[in-house]
Formats: structure tokens, sequence, C-alpha cells
């Protein structure tokens, strides 16, 4: 007997644990050709923000030995050009059985909230606040970096959201479980972690920094260990559901990612090196719980032992 | 930066037919797929590399394409050039296409055209030039010519080719082929005659001839220049938001100006640019 594959976030049942990672996936439309988006567990997508966003300055991407580093900037067209444009597209795939995650970013508490209130009556299932943007009434600094500031962020995202919502944190932080518990204490509903690591290219031969913003998120295989670190221990500090990301690139990675203590994977850069991949990895997820005999893939969250 | 309405964007396994280096560090790759079958010339293919190590696809322009074979022009730059130009007869390569808008053909009816081609720009322009060509009779270009420009005598590749399909002329930043000079220096001082001009290069290259069809303009004359831009990929079909250019007008995607080189382009006339 095939296994099920359903896992439930915040009260809602994903077919499968497999989701697109944010600004990874555009808003699923764009992939449309190239993967058949209803089997996805659920479709995450693209950081929506109050206004339009131009982003960074070219180039935004470097390669990076088995990932890449990305200063993207967070481009997008703002909330209403989203509802507008996007919207008509993922209720229609929300019909057919996929789930419909939206991310929020945000440069204000009060920049969160426009979009969390204009998502109030819309077919969204979930919400994912991005606490990786910086506040821009506190320096550089980023939300999910400062407990105090996370945990206030969420308290006012929650009160508005007709969703549950998803805090994903950055790793860029000394110590997770102190974000995961301020997330947690502000009443998230659930947390996704791991947003990208900060980091640097130079090319040694000109003499300059590959990307235009110097620094850059890095994402791929190359940070799967560490996010499965960041997974465990962020899981092992709250009682909430954590969805798990960063460098999966096969079914063994996702399940690797659930043993450590993910309800659900986010499958992020491997899509731009296969567009199909994440349809592979559920296939993959199957097989490995059929070689197990496992009954119900959820028994495998946190499951690794000793 | 008319997004190509009919985007039917595959992924495919194909076979390489054969490939041979028709300079130093320059390879030809011919390959046997489908996805040749809707391709326009300034489209792209990705291609993907075998080694892990190296997970975004190599954006490659297409240099000619017939049912069922395409044909890629590329110089070794790096890792993932350097694993394609391993590729023997018989391989496999993965890829994804065909990608992006490609240049407006339509401008060129009945018109005096210049494809312009500068070092591995010069690829796309074969494949522009043969569809022209052929159209000549039919609505086609008033006349056609390629204006070709090399570094130096060492690096010319596919001059021949284009022999068949309308005069060329050459420039080389040394001199040792054709003009000794820029490309526009070559278009100026041969005073050749032009309404459209589609063109694929390195920047300087394109900048300069943004200026000359600017200077046209203000001449009065009603002149179009097609550029074909570049930028870093990772997705190459528009969700990763990597490879904008900036726009003189607020861009369709993200309201901003900021429009997707792999959707948008990679061909913009040049007043859709923000050149500064
Ligand atoms: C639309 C488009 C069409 C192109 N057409 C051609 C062509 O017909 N012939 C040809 O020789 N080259 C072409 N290029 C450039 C080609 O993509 C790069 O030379 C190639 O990706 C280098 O890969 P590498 O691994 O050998 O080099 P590396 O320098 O090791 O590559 C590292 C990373 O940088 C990226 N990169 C490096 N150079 C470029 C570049 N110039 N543009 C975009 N990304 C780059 C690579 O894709 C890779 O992700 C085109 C680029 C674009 C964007
Ligand atoms: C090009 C790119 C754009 C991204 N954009 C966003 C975004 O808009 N919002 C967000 O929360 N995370 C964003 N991320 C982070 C990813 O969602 C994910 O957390 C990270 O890449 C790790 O997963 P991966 O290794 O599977 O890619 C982006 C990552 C990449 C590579
Ligand atoms: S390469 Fe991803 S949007 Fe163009």
């Amino acid at each position: 007997m095939a296994a099920d594959l359903t896992v439930t976030i915040a009260g809602v049942t994903l077919k499968n644990p497999v989701m697109s990672a944010s600004g990874t996936f555009g808003n699923g439309r764009e992939y449309e050709d190239l993967i058949d988006l209803t089997r996805l567990g659920a479709l995450v997508t693209k950081g929506v923000s109050a206004v339009p966003w131009e982003g960074n300055p070219t180039p935004r991407i470097a390669e990076t030995p088995a990932g890449m580093l990305n200063a993207i900037g967070l481009q997008n067209p703002g909330i209403d050009v989203f509802i507008e444009r996007e919207m008509p597209f993922l209720a229609a795939l929300r019909g057919k059985g996929t789930r419909i995650i939206v991310n929020v970013c945000g440069h204000s508490v009060e920049e969160y909230l426009t979009v969390i209130d204009r998502l109030r009556d819309q077919p969204v299932d979930l919400l994912e606040i991005n606490v990786s943007c910086p506040n821009v009434r506190e320096g550089a600094i980023a939300f999910g970096q400062d407990p105090v500031m996370l945990k206030e962020v969420t308290e006012a995202c929650k009160e508005h959201a007709a969703q549950p919502i998803i805090m994903k944190l950055t790793p860029n932080v000394t110590d997770i479980r102190v974000l995961a518990r301020a997330a947690e204490e502000g009443g998230a509903d659930a947390i996704s972690l791991i947003n990208t690591l900060t980091g640097m290219k130079i090319d040694v031969e000109k003499r300059r920094f590959l990307l235009a913003n110097r620094t850059g998120g890095l994402s791929g295989p190359a940070i799967h260990p560490v996010a499965v670190r960041m997974v465990y221990e962020a899981s092992h500090a709250v009682s909430i559901p954590v969805i798990g990301m960063g460098g999966i690139a096969s079914g063994t990675d996702a399940v690797e990612m659930m043993l450590a203590g993910a309800a659900a994977v986010a499958v992020g850069t491997m899509t731009f090196h296969e567009p199909g991949a994440m349809v592979r990895i559920i296939d993959e997820i199957a097989a490995y719980a059929e070689r197990h005999g496992i009954r119900q893939i959820r028994e495998l969250t946190g499951a690794v032992q000793g | 930066m008319n997004e190509s309405k009919d985007r039917r964007i595959r992924e495919a396994t194909a076979r390489v037919i054969r490939q041979e280096e028709l300079t130093e560090g320059i390879c030809s790759l011919v390959l046997e797929t489908g996805l040749a079958d809707d391709a326009q010339p300034g489209q792209f293919v990705n291609l993907y590399c075998t080694d892990g190590a190296r997970l975004l696809p190599r954006p490659i322009s297409i240099c000619d394409a017939s049912e069922g074979t395409l044909r890629l022009v590329y110089r070794v730059v790096g890792g993932g050039t350097g694993e394609l130009s391993a590729l023997a007869a018989g391989d496999t390569v993965r890829m994804t296409g065909c990608l992006g808008n490609g240049y407006d053909l339509t401008a060129a009816a009945g018109k005096r055209v210049i494809a312009v081609g500068g070092g591995l720009g010069i690829p796309p322009m074969l494949f522009l030039m043969r569809l022209l060509e052929a159209d000549r009779s039919a609505g086609g270009p008033a006349s056609l010519t390629a204006v070709l420009g090399y570094r130096d005598l060492r690096t010319v590749f596919l001059r021949d080719d284009f022999d068949r399909f309308g005069s060329v002329v050459t420039a080389s930043d040394d001199g040792s082929v054709g003009y000794h000079g820029t490309v526009v220096d070559a278009i100026r001082e041969e005073k050749l005659a032009c309404d459209v001009l589609y063109a694929c290069g390195p920047m300087p290259m394109l900048r300069a001839l943004a200026r000359f069809a600017e200077e046209q303009r203000q001449t009065g004359k009603d002149i179009k220049c097609y550029v074909s831009l570049e930028e870093r990929m990772a997705c190459g079909i528009g969700a990763c938001l990597g490879c904008v250019t900036r726009t003189a007008a607020v861009d369709e995607h993200s309201r901003v100006h900021n429009a997707r080189i792999c959707v948008e382009g990679p061909v913009f006339e040049v007043s859709e640019i923000a050149w500064d």
C-alpha cells in the first residue's frame, strides 16, 4: 500500500510535504510549461511587499560550488498587482489541491501589515513572513536578527492575519533557538528555515565583487548540512511545526530534513538546475516510505534516533 | 521587449551530432533536439552541466536552427563551457528552450537592414541573416548587410558562413581584418545606409550603436536598433528576477524600471533601455 504522504501545518493539510521555496519559483506560472504544479504539496510565492520594490543593481547572481549567491533585493510589483495578476492563477491551482502560501516582505511593521490586510479575503492557505528584510527604522538589522523585534513583528502579523502565519527565520544569527522561541512566543503558527546565509564572492582577476550588492545569500546543496543542524535545533526549541529548507536536492535530503524535525520541506535552488526537481523529490520520498514500510510520512518528523 | 506570445518552453535532452573547434577556444556544437523547431533568431537555450558543483544553467544564443537541429557557437571561458567543449558525437546534454523574445523580424520589411555582431555576439546574427535573406523576395528587407567585429585575425570565426546571406563588412581592433576600428566606425566610414539595425555583442559596442541610432534620430531619420543583452541568470524563465536590465519606462512585470532579460529580452529596442 502506498504511504500516506499528507502532512498538516497549522491545521492546513498538504497532499505531500514538498513545497517551492519563496523566490525560486516565481509565482508558479513561470514554471507551468516545465512541471506539473498540481503535484506540489504547496506553492510558496515570491516575496510580496506593500508597494513595488525595484531590488538591487546587477549582477545579482553568482554561482558558487554546489550553490549560488543571490542579491535580488526582493524585486516585486507589490500587493495590488500581485492580487490582480497572480491570484487568479493561484486560486485555480488551489482548486486542484495544491496549497497556496504567500510570502510577505516589508521594511517596517506597517508594510507587512498592509500586505497581510490585503490578503485577508484572498484564497490563500498560509502566510509566510520573511523577516530577513532590514528594518529601515533600526539601521540595517533584519527583523529576524533580534528576538525582541521578531516577537513584536510576529505579534502584529498574527493580530492582522486571517490565515495562519509561518515566520521564516534567517540563519544569520548566533543562536537560532532564541529566535525560534521568540517567534513562537509572538504567536507564530509555524516557523520555516533556513533563509540564505550571507556570503561574498570576489573575482580575483578583476579584483571586483561578483555581486553589485557585494554580499548575497548563499543557497543550494552547499548549505544543506547547516540547514539540517538549524532545523534540528529550532524544532527542539519550540512546539510549533517547522518547515525545513536549504539545499534539498533529493528525496534523501528531504527525509533527512524531516528526521531532523521538519514537518514539511521546501525546495529552492535545485529547481534552477532541474525544473522538475520537486516532482522527482516527491516520488523519491514515496519510494523511501515504501522501502522502509512507512505508512504515514509524518512519522518521520523528528524521528532521528540517538 | 515584446514578450513572445507563444512561449512554449520545454526541457529536453539533446544528442550531440558533432562538435568542432572553429578557432582557438571557440566551439561549434550541433545538437539534435525538437527544441529547434520553434527557435527564433535572438533566442537562447539554457544548458545544464553534469558536474553537480555547477548548478546554474549556461545561456547560449541560437546560432542556427533547422528542423530538429540546433547549432550553438560559444567561447570556452570557464568550467561550464569547458564541460560543453568535451562533448562528442553521441553524447547528450540537458537543456531548456527556446528562451527569450528574439529579434522582431517584422521590422525589417522593406527596410535597409544591417546585422551587427561583435565577438561572441556574431553567432546569433547568422540565424537572423539566413531567415531575412530567405524573406528577401517575400516582403523582407530591401537590403541586407552584416557587419562583424573581431579582436584580430586570429579570432576570426564564422566569417565565411555569412557570405551566402548578403554583403559582409568586417572590422577588427588592430586592423588585421577589415576596418581598423569598431563596427560603428565601419558603418560610418562605409556610409552604410540603414533603417534597421540588429545587434549582439559586448556592452561598449551596444552602447556605441545606441548612440549612433540616437544621432540618426536627431537628424530626423526613422531608425530602429535592436540589441541583445546579457546578464547572469539562475532560471532563464522569468522566475528568479536575477537577470534584469534598467529600462526607460516602467516594466510590465514588476512595475519598476527593471525588465527581465530572459523573458522581456534578451532583445530590446535601444530606446527601451536606460543606458546611463
Ligand atoms: C542570453 C545569453 C546568450 C549568450 N550567448 C552566448 C553565445 O552564443 N556564445 C557564447 O560563447 N557565450 C554566450 N553567452 C555567455 C555564456 O552564457 C557564458 O560565457 C557562460 O555561461 C560561461 O559559463 P562558464 O561556466 O564557462 O564560465 P564561468 O565564468 O565559470 O561561469 C560562472 C557562472 O557565471 C555565469 N556567466 C559567466 N559569464 C557569463 C556571461 N557572459 N553571461 C551570463 N552569465 C555568465 C555562468 O553561467 C555561471 O553561472 C550568453 C549569455 C547570455 C546571458
Ligand atoms: C534567487 C532567490 C530568491 C529568493 N527570494 C526569496 C524571497 O523572496 N523570500 C524569501 O523568504 N526567501 C527567498 N529566498 C530564499 C529561499 O526561499 C530559501 O530559503 C533558500 O534559498 C534556501 O533553500 P534552497 O537552498 O533550497 O534554495 C530566495 C532564494 C533565492 C536563491
Ligand atoms: S534568469 Fe531568472 S528571471 Fe531571468
